[in-house]
């Protein structure tokens, strides 16, 4: 940890960010040194047991929250979680583990400790609008995104439900525009910024998926976007991973390369190609970084 | 129905103080319907429990009462709009006042009963009746109150002779 | 030294089949301050009650109590009764001995034992009992009515009619209101305008009406019967004298389009402009704000133009002061918007609706100004955006309404209807075209409603979906609907050429500061609450003010017009009388206690309480003191109860009477 960090915060990667999201992970950590934004990262911190956790039983779900943020106690600082998915397990566990205290003295009997709610968890796009402040994100720019049109895709987990996430309007976002605006920078308006992507159905219900993640990627490419930006490592998954499927399916051609919202707003702070991980991504992206002279 | 009514030896003393639009009528109802209940209860109307002071309250143990009720309107069907909801936040502070004091909170029943629920004002008589009445009757007020008038006038020799043989 | 007269009833054999009356009246009689102590068969009979007249006179008796029924059933009887024989009424009081004693124990001498306690606490009671005189409170019998669409023009007819003057103020340039946007109501299809111009025309006639439209009200001072009330009288900047309403004005004005905020703003209007034509009254207003006159400082056409000289640029704001006895409320309702909604407001926007920013996205009141045969379209559904008549019309129900995230839980009561009518026009409008709705619940109570909401599916060929709407978004020139249909368990998507948006009814805006003025209260949605929901739905919990229409919640015209006719109803049975004449049951303050905390007045459901200035002879204010309006007062008691310096006391229920009541256990 260096002393001329700005801000501290506790990191809680998730599993995803230590596999397939591994770019995301690698990203976070380039960007958030740069910013002089300090990320310890939660020793012994486990799965928040993400999606299916909680539709199996809800006391295995908030335990397993409630136990990770105990754990991030420990450290000083919010707790910057860059998955949505955690993001909205641990802002749920949060939520429901202060309004029911039946539900609380269960969680305490589960994980044999007092429950701590005192951190505050934060989504990276909240400390990098709100903590840091854009005026400062936008003094951090080496090279800004001129000319980059950007489709910025919540999914579903980043604002909803009503009420508990807090991160912005639930049904009108409008967070990662921002962030991505204040870097240089253009964002499209378009219609299915917060559809469901199909999520988890990737695996067992995958003409879901392509169904309802073509409609997204048609929405972002009728919309005039060179590229989508996102924050959850599922959609990523969904739109990167299985574009050149759909492509296939629908006769179509989408070539719309999928980026984390650290690995864009790096690029602008300078960060080169292997800091980015931008290898792992499964649509190119470089064709279309050269052509807008972003690399 | 007729059975012959078993005796008690002690037959407590139980005033209800009540709001004259939802819980006295609902007592007159239980009258027009014949309904029985014990005789302990003395009925005082008011036009709403809004109306009722604490203060009557421990007047009322203070003269010999052995429970106490306080019945009006449901929450919300107040006559005066809001009267019953000020009683409510009155007597929940009262209630622990009552009970800092020593008083046992079992003598004292607040009850919601409408102009339709003359069987639940008989419900509600025939509960606190029974309940004091296994409990005895309540003795600390009685004989506070009579100290209290002594120790005010005792300036005498007499008095003071009088007091002594008590 | 009270001399008390106590006439024990036997109530046929109701009384004394369970009380020894006989002997009740004997123990009675040995109390002191008793004077006379008598039983009868039945009191409340003339016999019974001549015996207690006479009782009085004979023995010259100061109180009286009865012990028979319940007061609940003959109080009135007997305080009469008293009143005759010369007695004030308030010095006599019932012992209920039959409810609450012979009808509900068997044991004769239990019950002939408490019957003894509960003559003797009245006899206690009685003693601490004052005289009451009966308050009365003059009464101006004049009335204002508040809002100036079909409920206050149906309370300002009725109040008329029976001969009261009416002072009918509207906020808008002409009376209206929102049933005058409508093109044809349910369930009848019958045209709007026709059944409504001829009652603003009799409004404008009646010379019993006294209108001031483009006004508001300023400040309400006074109480039941005596009112005062500041009316600000906007400038017109036409005299309304002068004016004959020949319209050359608006012909020649050049600004030309202003979008008319009757015609939902899709239709355009002139700077000096009537908001529609049949309005009432027939003169112009000069919108200041649009007018290059009043902007630029030149132009002017429309002075130069007027034949009478009617324009007055000069005008300037009035203040009216109206004396009056009665008040009606009738500000009608606003409809949710779907637009961003400012930082803190507990209503929210539809964002997943754009935000109100595709424009063949509409609301029901929209939908009627282009159905209007007077509207912006000629009566032709058109779209906004290019004129084109939609094939593919979608109308979504509830949006605002039943929706608790979006800040209101209420349902809005007239949407199910008129959506259904709106199907109708709509079918008889564009005869290829398809209407679909999607809908929650279907609710269509009133009379001849279920049927009408058949009718638009099974002749009118309006497709319901049951199921609620998730997404609108522009797909060129469509507007795709993303919905689900929870019967048949699928989503729905749908490419409509326009879409009809039944938005929540709302209280107008300003409904609040309104009644902070009227000193009325309203729910956390801001309609102005009733004094009872079930048996006082037309009257205030303050005195003297009524409510009509949907400013008190959502309700549909003919339920309009019936709690208008009410109100007015409730206004003439005020005016019937010279004087108000109520029961001294009322509050009053001793103001040598009171120390002006003022914990009355934030108790007080009825705002009797004022703030009263002692003043020495100096007039140097000595101290504020709580004063109860005796007009105004309900007579609970609660401020009793409360008031920490025990300084205020309920006529008739006095600690005095309680505490004697107690003693004598």
């Amino acid at each position: 940890m260096s002393s001329d960090n700005i801000m501290e915060y506790s990191y809680y990667p998730g599993c995803s960010l230590h596999a397939s999201a591994g770019e995301y992970d690698l990203s976070t950590r380039e960007l958030f040194k740069i910013l002089k934004i300090g990320l310890t990262e939660i020793p012994d911190w486990f799965c928040c047991g993400a999606t299916p956790a909680h539709n199996v039983d809800e006391l295995l779900s908030l335990s397993l929250c409630a136990k990770n943020l105990e754990l991030a106690d420990e450290i000083e600082g919010d707790v910057a979680v860059a998955c949505a998915a955690c993001f909205s397990r641990l802002k749920t566990t949060q939520h429901v583990l202060t309004e029911n205290e039946t539900k609380r003295k269960q969680v305490e009997k589960a994980i044999d400790a007092p429950v701590k709610l005192n951190s505050n968890v934060k989504h990276l796009l909240e400390i990098l609008a709100a903590d840091l402040g854009l005026e400062r994100l936008a003094a951090a720019v080496h090279k800004p995104l001129t000319g980059l049109k950007v489709a910025c895709y919540y999914g579903c987990l980043l604002t909803r439900p009503t009420d508990v996430p807090n991160l912005d309007c639930v049904e009108a976002p409008t967070i990662m525009e921002r962030v991505i605006e204040a870097v240089g920078a253009e964002t499209v308006p378009w219609t299915h910024r917060l559809e469901c992507c199909g999520a988890n159905f990737t695996l067992s219900r995958p003409g879901v998926v392509i169904q309802l993640t073509n409609a997204i990627l048609d929405s972002a490419k009728a919309a005039g976007a060179d590229c989508i930006m996102v924050g959850c490592p599922l959609c990523h998954g969904n739109l990167d991973i299985r574009q050149k499927e759909i492509e296939g399916v629908y006769k179509t051609d989408y070539n719309l390369p999928v980026f984390y919202l650290t690995q864009l707003v790096g690029l602008a702070a300078g960060l080169g190609a292997d800091k980015l991980g931008l290898d792992a991504m499964i649509v190119n992206p470089m064709p279309l970084l050269r052509e807008k002279n972003l690399i | 129905m007729h059975a012959e009514k078993p005796k008690h030896d002690f037959e407590p003393k139980i005033i209800a103080f009540v709001c004259t639009w939802c819980t006295y009528a609902g007592a007159d109802l239980a009258g027009t319907s014949r309904m029985q209940y014990p005789s302990n209860v003395r009925v005082l109307k008011f036009p709403c429990t809004g109306r009722i002071d604490p203060v009557f309250i421990l007047k009322a143990f203070q003269q010999g009462a052995d429970g106490v009720l306080v019945s009006g309107c449901h929450p919300g069907d107040c006559h005066y709009i809001a009267g019953n909801f000020h009683a409510r936040r009155r007597f929940a502070a009262f209630r622990k006042l009552l009970e800092f004091i020593g008083v046992d909170l079992n003598r004292l029943q607040f009850s919601w009963v409408s102009a339709a629920e003359g069987g639940k004002w008989v419900e509600v008589v025939t509960d606190l009746t029974e309940k004091v009445r296994a409990m005895g009757p309540m003795t600390e007020f009685k004989e506070l109150a009579l100290e209290e008038q002594w120790s005010g006038k005792i300036d005498t020799p007499e008095l003071k002779e009088a007091y002594n043989q008590i | 030294m009270s001399r008390i007269g106590v006439f024990i009833c036997h109530c046929g054999e109701n009384i004394s089949r369970t009380v020894d009356v006989e002997r009740v009246a004997a123990q009675i009689g040995k109390l002191p301050g008793v004077a006379f102590s008598t039983d009868y068969k039945y009191m409340c009979s003339d016999p019974g009650q001549n015996l207690l007249k006479k009782a009085i006179q004979e023995q010259k008796l100061s109180h009286v109590v009865v012990a028979a029924c319940s007061p609940r059933m003959h109080e009135k009887t007997f305080r009469k009764a008293v009143e005759a024989a010369g007695l004030n009424p308030f010095l006599c009081e019932m012992a209920n001995i039959r409810e609450h004693c012979s009808w509900v124990h068997e044991n004769k001498e239990e019950a002939t034992v408490k019957a003894i306690e509960i003559v003797g606490m009245m006899v206690e009671r009685v003693k601490k009992n004052r005289v009451l005189p009966s308050i009365t409170v003059p009464i101006t019998k004049r009335s204002l009515v508040i809002g100036g669409g079909i409920a206050g023009i149906q309370a300002a007819l009725d109040i008329a009619d029976c001969g009261h003057e009416v002072i009918l103020v509207e906020r808008e340039p002409s009376i209206g209101g929102h049933m005058a946007q409508l093109s044809e109501t349910f369930p009848t299809l019958d045209c709007s305008q026709c059944i409504m111009t001829p009652k603003m025309v009799d409004v404008a006639n009646h010379p019993k009406i006294k209108l001031y439209t483009y006004s508001e009200i300023e400040l309400v001072e006074g109480y039941i019967g005596n009112f005062q009330v500041t009316i600000k009288k906007r400038a017109r900047s036409v005299d309304e004298d002068k004016c004959t309403g020949c319209g050359v004005c608006m012909t020649k004005c050049p600004q030309k389009k202003i979008p008319n905020k009757f015609d939902m703003n899709i239709g355009m209007r002139t700077a000096i402009y009537v908001p529609f034509p049949q309005a009432v009254p027939n003169t112009p207003v000069i919108d200041r704000d649009n007018c290059t006159k009043f902007k630029t400082g030149k132009c002017g056409v429309c002075q130069k133009v007027c034949g009478p000289g009617a324009v007055d640029f000069e005008q300037e704001d009035q203040l009216i002061v109206e004396a009056v006895g009665a008040i009606v409320v009738a500000t009608g309702f606003d409809l949710y918007s779907i637009a961003e909604k400012p930082k803190g407001s507990p209503i929210k926007g539809y964002g997943e609706f754009g935000h109100g920013k595709i424009p063949d996205v509409i609301d029901g009141m929209t939908f009627e100004r282009l159905a209007s045969a007077s509207g912006p379209t000629g009566g032709k559904i058109l779209r906004p955006s290019d004129g084109k008549e939609p094939k593919q019309i979608v109308f979504i129900q509830c949006i605002g309404s039943r929706a608790r995230e979006k800040g209101i839980s209420y349902c809005s009561k007239v949407c199910c209807m008129y959506t259904a009518k709106h199907t109708m026009l709509y079918h008889h409008k564009v005869h290829d075209g398809q209407a679909y709705v999607f809908f929650m619940d279907a609710r269509t109570p009133g009379k001849s409603y279920d049927e009408f909401w058949r009718r638009s599916i099974e002749e009118e060929e309006a497709v319901y979906i049951r199921g609620m709407v998730s997404r609108l978004y522009q797909k060129g020139d469509k507007i795709v609907v993303m919905g689900s249909d929870i019967a048949v368990g699928v989503q729905v998507e749908i490419e409509a050429d326009m879409v009809v948006l039944a938005t929540a009814i709302q209280p107008q805006k300003g409904a609040d500061s309104l009644a902070q003025k009227l000193g009325i209260s309203y729910d956390k949605y801001h309609f102005y609450s009733e004094a009872h929901a079930k048996l006082r739905p037309v009257e205030c919990a303050t005195a003297g003010i009524y409510l009509a229409g949907a400013c008190q919640g959502p309700k549909d015209i003919p339920e309009t017009v019936s709690q208008a006719s009410a109100a007015a109803a409730k206004v003439m049975t005020l005016f019937s009388k010279d004087q108000l004449e109520r029961e001294p049951i009322v509050a009053r303050v001793r103001e040598a206690g009171c120390v002006g905390c003022f914990a009355c007045k934030k108790v007080c459901a009825y705002g009797a309480v004022e703030e009263k200035e002692i003043r020495d002879r100096q007039g140097n204010l000595i101290k504020v003191v709580a004063y109860v309006n005796p007009g105004v007062c309900g007579g609970c008691g609660t401020c009793q109860a409360t008031c920490p310096s025990k300084s205020v006391e309920l006529d008739g229920y006095t600690d005095e009477q309680i505490v004697a009541m107690i003693e004598a256990l």
